[in-house]
């Protein structure tokens, strides 16, 4: 049931903080239809802050949320948040925010090459310029235009100062 | 005249004084022995015999008395020789002092012109001798003075030469410490307006394409970071 919860979880989730705030949002949601309702309903009231979670919550397919009852609720949403948590995810440093439509095809070309259960996080950082910087499991690579000109530094000075002579 | 002689004299009439006056005192102890024992033999006997011892008495005062006059003109006569040949001691002594002393002054003159002229040429010997040190010194001195100045001018050059070289040396690294300071200067500053061109160029790119740069430029940047992190082996 984990299982399923955590494939279903990151099928459309590619940032770890997403994923995570999904889970909380839908084992809220369950603990309040399963123990204060009494039944599990998709009507029920899940969160107001976020619509965006609402909606995918009321997207899932009902099997799953039936499959999880008051006995299982808590072993279910332990070990998917575990697992979770687990997942070393790749932080990608971006001079400015990408729409999620980006950030999700870059998501899903990463889950081709690294595996399904793939997460990444997103950082901002205007320095870069363009392009991104990437860091995992504590290693930082700047790959970045920032990086770039850095990198061909003295080939830039010497063809502004070629510039400046003539 | 010699005065174990006068002596002998002085020692005769004393000599016969004091047997005179032995005589003299005996001649009175006989009297008055007499005229004890006349005194007892009788006073007739007795005036016949002191006159008797009277007369012999008188006899051998006069003897008496011309022995002392004899004494004492043998005395006078004693003293008068004395006297005479004392005198002509005297002459003799003063005739031979004077003798002596033309004799002396004339050996004295002799050795004092003698001394003289030695002295004298002792003066000119030494005279001579001082000249010839004063040369011999003056050269020496010339000389010690030459070569005193000798080295002097050897030591000057040789300190003028090192000193030049030190100066020359001093300065040289002088300039080549100002050279490498204006060298490092520049270089820092080279350095500096280097980063600054680059910093210039980075604010410049982040204020112009943050806005300017297309979306599928951006995400092919992305795409390529990736695929070069997987080239990479970034992500393991």
């Amino acid at each position: 049931m984990a299982t399923d919860l955590l494939t279903i979880i990151l099928s459309d989730t590619y940032i770890k903080n997403q994923a995570e705030k999904k889970v909380l949002a839908l084992k809220n949601y369950l603990l309040s239809s399963l123990f204060t309702e009494g039944k599990k309903t998709m009507t029920a009231k899940t969160t107001a802050d976020n619509p965006e979670l609402d909606i995918w919550i009321k997207s899932l397919d009902e099997k799953i949320i039936k499959g999880i009852t008051p006995q299982n609720v808590y072993s279910v949403f332990d070990k998917t948040e575990a697992d979770i948590k687990a997942v070393e995810p790749l932080v990608l440093y971006l001079p400015y925010d990408l729409p999620g439509e980006e950030i999700t095809q870059i998501g899903r070309m990463l889950r081709k090459d690294y595996g399904p259960k793939f997460l990444i996080e997103v950082t901002i950082d205007p320095n870069l310029i363009a392009g991104c910087a990437l860091s995992y499991k504590g290693i930082y690579k700047d790959y970045s235009v920032k990086q770039r000109i850095s990198d061909n530094k003295e080939a830039i000075l010497k063809s502004f100062k070629q510039y400046v002579k003539h | 005249m010699p005065k174990t002689l006068l002596f002998e004299i002085v020692a005769l009439v004393i000599s016969l004084v004091v047997a005179v006056i032995s005589l003299i005192l005996y001649l009175e102890e006989y009297r008055r022995r007499r005229k004890a024992k006349l005194a007892e033999k009788g006073f007739q006997e007795a005036n016949t015999t002191e006159q008797k011892s009277l007369n012999i008495l008188y006899r051998a005062m006069k003897k008496a008395q011309t022995i002392i006059g004899n004494a004492e003109l043998e005395g006078i006569k004693v003293g008068a020789q004395n006297r005479l040949a004392e005198k002509k001691a005297e002459t003799l002594f003063e005739n031979q002092l004077s003798v002596s002393r033309s004799e002396l002054e004339k050996e004295m003159s002799l050795q004092v012109n003698k001394t003289y002229s030695e002295y004298i040429k002792f003066l000119d010997a030494l005279k001579e001798q001082n000249n010839q040190i004063q040369a011999v010194n003056q050269e020496a001195i010339k000389q010690r003075a030459n070569t005193i100045f000798d080295k002097f001018e050897q030591n000057l050059g040789t300190f003028l030469t090192s000193t030049e070289q030190k100066s020359v040396q001093s300065i040289e690294l002088e300039l080549r410490s100002a050279r490498q300071l204006i060298e490092t200067y520049k270089t820092q500053q080279i350095a500096i307006i280097d980063e600054n061109i680059i910093s210039i160029l980075e604010r410049t790119l982040t204020l112009i394409l943050a806005k300017k740069i297309p979306l599928k430029d951006q995400m092919d940047l992305v795409y390529e970071a990736l695929n070069k992190a997987k080239v990479e082996k970034f992500v393991v």
